[in-house]
């Protein structure tokens, strides 16, 4: 049954392993960053402001070695091997724990570097199984000859299940895993353009990519960068404002005061002049954050490609941890596109496989041709029909809650702050509020083609969402009493990855949908993974 | 490739409904065990009222404050129970051949379904004042959204907890991928190529 090829992988992974001890490192770092960073910050930042005794030192030197135990003893405990069809598995430093994964439940194997890793020649591995939505188990670091010979391996038993599942379906999945790999595959390969750095041929075991679906180059990650929203970027500060006296006091600059002075001193400094200092900081921040997130997004995405394998879809990407993700078709649950307004000049989008475990795909930048083809893939049937509306009830019940949102709000800055009359600005949100449930009413559309449910929404953000009925794992009619009143209701179709949501639809209608959905999954040969 | 595959359409107003079917209310029972277990809250509540009120009276601290507390917290739950005896009229659950459907809520209602061949885990639990009722708590757990049906008397539970276990295992494409984890040969003969 299992290819000749696999019986190396096989004694090589037969007896008890333990990880390279290097992995020490790493699983010390895995406790460090269960910590969480922003807590060492905070340690860090109280530390520097002198307030606490100098007994801490100890303190910290104790937790430095608690650390380091955690470290060796974890790696001492952590042996695994092959046994048979099952990967067994004995790990844990109090209590130990014994996992028997057989490799047919194997969903994924996804490999990893970061920069210590790569000098080390080793590699991270994560285990996938069907069953658990989140990562079953990762090694830590693993020489990367064992870990391509554990991903081999699992996948060759991956795809002996698919042939033996796809009985009787006429799904795409199953025309990938008996389609023989074409030959000359190498030469479709798209070549490194210039100034990209190679990526270690371990991981991207370029033999095996069929087709590459998306690339981008350098130019094309400023640019998605650069076409986000300019405040996205400046999420990544807000732990530090949780730190910002300790730090302020461990720079011994002083951010606000001039800020705070110049409000104290209101009568010297005019109103022009506050709205010109606040309008400079808007401006300044959002430069700030577009360099930020344009910063990170070639951090990550750097040298991204999307390619097909025989056995999914594969995509790398990182500057200096390489991250590797492989997926079969069939775990892809829904996808999910979203299109902000500067992006529409470039013609890109955001497209995001949802697939079942941690790892989604996300496609930056995707221009349509790309969707198509990745859509034809994961869908194989025609583009989606959206001929159906919501009820304009949605409208009044925005603009209804608006109102009473705004006139406790006008209310409340009027008599409890020092605002008086200028409280009645918070209804400036009624007409904006409005107009904005007005025109997300006006475009919002969805509609069943194909055993498929389908939703455009916008505002702003051209949002799509599309998911095979089949990947339905329960159905939920419900209604407020504002729906009630009006025979209205929202179905959410819940996926294992995501939920596909259409609010405001007649009752009769949502009851149709959810009979249509429950008809689909149940009289369906197809599997949902 | 299946010579045998068709695509017909959907007579989609001919589907099977559920709202044309009967939903089945919960056990007689249930509201009982319900109001007993916010009448034991109730007693803590009280009861831990008055030994905290009790403690601050002999140092001579403000023994208004938990009073005010434990007399807001007591309102909390009587209007927990008076929600609760009506929102029991509106509970109700359906079983059909292949799905099972949850009914809640008396402002906003809420019907959820769970095919029995997405179903991933069933599970029953029972807490004490439900023990002493007879009744339990079934659970049904797919890769998406659980539906948890209080109050079924312990018969009906087991019984249908034996029948989502057995239909989980006997439909569509379920049955291939069981039957080769299982390691059963479902026979070269069958297979179309």
């Amino acid at each position: 049954m299992v290819a000749e090829a696999s019986q190396s992988d096989r004694a090589l992974l037969s007896q008890p392993l333990r990880q390279p001890p290097m992995a020490v490192v790493f699983l010390a770092w895995r406790v460090v960053r269960e910590i969480r960073f922003v807590n060492l910050f905070i340690i860090f930042a109280l530390l520097s402001s002198r307030r606490l005794p100098v007994a801490i030192f100890p303190i910290l030197a104790l937790a430095l070695g608690v650390v380091i135990t955690l470290g060796i003893l974890s790696w001492w405990r952590f042996v695994f091997q092959i046994e048979g069809d099952d990967l067994m598995v004995s790990k844990g430093v109090l209590a130990q724990e014994r996992l028997v994964i057989p490799l047919s439940r194997v969903q994924s194997v996804s490999l990893g570097q970061s920069p210590l890793h790569r000098l080390n020649g080793l590699t991270r591995v994560a285990i996938d199984t069907a069953g658990s939505s989140a990562v079953e188990f990762e090694i830590d670091a693993l020489e990367q000859h064992k870990a391509r010979a554990l991903q081999r391996l699992t996948a060759d038993y991956r795809r002996e299940a698919e042939i033996s599942t796809s009985l009787g379906t006429m799904s795409p999945e199953f025309d990938l895993a008996m389609a023989p790999p074409p030959t000359g595959a190498p030469s479709s390969v798209v070549p490194p353009g210039p100034g990209i750095a190679p990526i270690p041929s371990e991981l991207l075991n370029d033999r095996d990519a069929v087709e590459v679906l998306a690339q981008r180059t350098l130019r094309d990650l400023v640019r998605i960068g650069l076409t986000q929203w300019p405040w996205a970027g400046l999420v990544f500060l807000v732990p530090l404002f949780a730190v910002l006296d300790d730090l302020r006091e461990f720079l011994g600059v002083e951010i606000l005061d001039d800020v705070e002075n110049a409000v104290n001193r209101d009568v010297s400094v005019g109103l022009v002049s506050l709205l010109f200092l606040f309008l400079l900081l808007l401006v300044l921040g959002a430069l700030f954050g577009l360099l930020l997130q344009t910063g990170r997004e070639v951090l990550t995405n750097w040298d991204l490609r999307l390619s097909r394998t025989p056995k999914g879809l594969r995509r790398d990407s990182g500057l200096f941890s390489r991250v590797s993700i492989a997926t079969s078709l069939d775990r892809i649950q829904a996808v999910d596109t979203s299109q902000l307004p500067m992006q529409k000049r470039f013609g890109i989008r955001r497209m995001v496989l949802h697939t079942v475990g941690e790892s989604d795909l996300v496609v930056p930048g995707a221009t349509e041709d790309e969707l198509a083809r990745i859509r034809e893939l994961v869908f194989d049937g025609p583009d989606p029909v959206l001929d159906r509306r919501i009820s304009r009830a949605s409208v009044f019940l925005a603009a209804r809650s608006s109102v009473v949102v705004a006139v406790v709000s006008s209310a409340v800055l009027g008599f409890l702050t020092p605002l008086g009359w200028w409280g009645l600005l918070a209804l400036v949100m009624v007409p904006v509020q409005t107009f904005e449930a007005y025109r997300r009413w006006q475009l919002h559309r969805w509609g069943v083609t194909d055993g498929r449910i389908s939703q455009f929404t916008q505002f702003l953000t051209r949002n799509t969402e599309e998911m095979e009925l089949v990947k339905a794992q329960s159905v939920s009619v419900r209604q407020s009493l504002f729906q009630r009143r009006r025979s209205l209701a929202s179905v959410s179709v819940k996926s294992a990855e995501g939920t596909l949501e259409v609010p405001m639809i007649p009752l009769d209608e949502a009851c149709a949908l959810r009979d249509l959905v429950l008809y689909y999954v149940e009289t369906s040969p197809r599997s949902w993974m | 490739m299946n010579t045998d595959f068709t695509n017909p359409p959907i007579d989609v107003h001919g589907l099977p409904r559920i709202e044309d079917e009967q939903f089945v209310p919960l056990d007689a029972n249930f509201l009982r065990s319900k109001l007993v277990g916010d009448g034991i809250l109730a007693v803590f509540v009280v009861a831990g009222t008055a030994m905290v009120a009790a403690g601050l009276s002999q140092t001579g601290g403000p023994v208004w404050l938990p009073t005010a507390v434990g007399a807001v917290l007591f309102l909390l739950v009587v209007v927990a129970a008076v929600l609760q005896t009506v929102a029991v009229n509106h509970l109700g659950y359906l079983v059909r051949e292949h799905d099972l459907t949850f009914r809640q809520g008396v402002i906003s209602r809420v019907t959820q379904t769970i095919p029995y061949n997405r179903v991933q885990h069933v599970g029953i639990d029972r807490g004490p004042v439900e023990r002493i009722y007879g009744l339990a708590t079934l659970r049904l757990r797919s890769a998406g959204g659980v539906i948890g049906i209080e109050g079924l008397a312990v018969d009906d539970a087991n019984r249908l907890k034996e029948l989502v276990v057995a239909r989980a295992g006997t439909e569509g494409a379920i049955t291939h991928r069981a039957n080769a984890e299982a390691g059963v040969d479902v026979g070269d003969e069958n297979r179309p190529w």
